[in-house]
């Protein structure tokens, strides 16, 4: 039986259509994707994200060991601040690839994929005797404010500043939900008290941070599980025909054409991040675990994650193989649709280091078919 | 279609039930790969079912035979791409392809794939084959069996 959100009964009333990821019955899409995707390139969408692994690493013991886990330094960062990077085994492959938020002094919360909740929990407890490793995913909700007027939307509901909130930073603050005069709605996120803004003590306590998937200005908000209905209708209601719900079927195309890596198809226990071209996620400067092996390979060739465009009017898709200009096998797709705002198809997926330079053309189909592509410059959107 | 193989994301998807709700009128024939066919005469019009356009979700574009061309039954004759999907298409019957719908390919005018969405079993129509060999009209299904066919999928 697959897991529902908080959210589950207001995905319905909207009348979505609901779809199981990664153990979870989620939305996949409300109206239609390229509706939801252009929702959020030009004005807002809201997206249910409760799915996603929440863990919390706490204590003062261990942090050192917490720290080599993860390819640029959680303890390095400030309170605050949240970091994109991997979790690698030994080989320097992507255990999983997360969002870490130093929530304290000696505690931070760790966002990483719904399917790799249980190896991430599993890795990080086996890691860091001394730190308490807590599992919070089912008691907080996740969600995510994305787009241009995403700004404008949230702070309708917030004491807080959010324009002076910059990127990758994370507060603990209180949402105005629609019962205003309600007295505090709970002290349940204390873990979270290290980054406190001081604000108007009433509503929901909430944790915003200015981080996305999409590519475009947008809000995270991590808050209890059972305030999370409340802040979505709020949510709704303040942004009126500025937001569109959108589903995950939306979310995978927007984060396609800024080229994130999609976890369980962009990287599935055999890629490094080198690979993968994340070298901007690795603090070389910090020792962390797999880090070894990726010194090794970045002496050698390695096979790369390219972008690539459809030169005509064919959709790349997951699973279909990749072929030079002479028609060699030379890969496998790991992302593939049509992006809605360039109107081609577009993909990614691994090839020799000889054919990841731009402008390099490729082959790529099933069966006998041959649909030319051309190696672009990642993302596929500049912004 | 082979199999409506749509956005999958590690661990395959479930169709919400209460919302399954698809159109199947009584006077087509099916296929269990989610094509109707409506005979008139020895004309044979195919299309893809309610079902299948709203599990394809949105097409974007439609690759359809050349008129004239014969087909078998079973032979991958077309193909329709959505957002998250690119689905093949089977013959469902034998014969010679006797009109396809321009419309949805826009020869001089621009391609109205959405018309499968809008309107699987009318304007949304793919192409009208010539029965060749009528007894193979008895392998396809009523309405009611692939009603059947849709709740258990």
């Amino acid at each position: 039986m697959a897991l529902r959100t908080p959210l589950y009964d207001e995905h319905i009333a909207l009348g979505a259509k609901m779809f199981e990821f990664s153990g979870w019955e989620m939305p996949l899409w409300y109206g239609t994707i390229t509706q939801e995707h252009m929702a959020v390139r030009s004005s807002a969408g809201i997206f249910d994200v409760s799915h996603m692994g929440k863990i919390l690493a706490e204590g003062e013991e261990g942090m050192e060991r917490l720290d080599w886990l993860f390819t640029r330094s959680l303890t390095g960062s400030r309170k605050g601040r949240a970091l994109y990077s991997f979790l690698l085994d030994d080989s320097g492959h992507i255990i999983d690839d997360l969002i870490a938020t130093r929530v304290s002094e000696h505690g931070f919360l760790i966002v990483c994929n719904a399917a790799k909740r249980e190896a991430v929990l599993h890795w990080l407890s086996a890691n860091v005797g001394g730190a308490s490793v807590t599992d919070m995913t089912v008691g907080l909700a996740c969600l995510a404010v994305q787009g241009p007027s995403s700004g404008e939307i949230v702070s309708g509901i917030t004491d807080l500043d959010i324009y002076e909130m910059k990127r990758f930073k994370a507060t603990k603050t209180r949402m105005r939900i629609v019962d205003t005069e309600r007295e505090d709605a709970g002290e349940e996120m204390h873990w979270a008290s290290g980054i406190e803004a001081e604000t108007e003590p009433k509503g929901a306590e909430a944790l915003i941070s200015r981080t996305g998937y999409t590519g475009e200005d947008g809000f995270e908000i991590i808050m209890n599980a059972r305030t999370a209905r409340e802040l979505w209708k709020r949510i709704l209601d303040t942004g009126g025909q500025r937001i569109r719900p959108c589903g995950l079927g939306a979310r995978d195309t927007l984060r396609l054409e800024m080229c994130y890596l999609l976890s369980g198809h962009d990287f599935d226990g055999g890629q490094t991040p080198l690979e993968a071209g994340e070298d901007k996620a690795i603090d070389w400067n910090h020792d962390f675990r797999g880090k070894e092996a990726l010194l090794r390979q970045r002496q050698e060739e390695y096979p790369r994650l390219v972008a690539f465009i459809s030169v005509g009017s064919g959709v790349p898709r997951e699973g279909y193989e990749i072929f030079s200009l002479e028609k060699e096998r030379i890969g496998r797709i790991t992302s593939g649709t049509l992006s809605p705002v360039l109107k081609k198809g577009v993909g990614m997926g691994y090839v020799g280091e000889e054919y990841s330079s731009p402008g390099t053309t490729l082959y790529y189909g099933i069966g006998g078919r041959r649909i030319e592509a051309v190696v672009v410059e990642k993302p596929f959107l500049k912004r | 279609m082979t199999s409506l193989n749509l956005f999958i994301p590690s661990g395959g998807f479930a169709t919400q039930g209460i919302f399954t709700l698809s159109e199947v009128p009584d006077d087509l024939k099916y296929v269990d790969t989610h094509e109707w066919i409506r005979i008139k005469d020895n004309i044979a019009v195919i299309g893809i079912t309610d079902f299948a356009q709203e599990e394809l979700h949105e097409v974007v574009y439609v690759e359809l035979p050349e008129a004239g061309r014969s087909v078998e039954k079973g032979e991958e004759f077309a193909a329709v791409e959505s957002v998250k999907a690119r689905s093949e298409i089977y013959a469902p019957i034998s014969g010679k392809i006797a009109k396809v719908n321009v419309e949805l390919v826009g020869n001089d005018e621009p391609a109205k794939p959405e018309l499968i969405n809008e309107d699987p079993y009318g304007s949304g129509w793919l192409v009208e084959i010539e029965i060749t060999d009528p007894s193979e009209l008895e392998e396809l299904i009523s309405a009611e069996q692939y009603r059947k066919t849709i709740e258990q999928s």
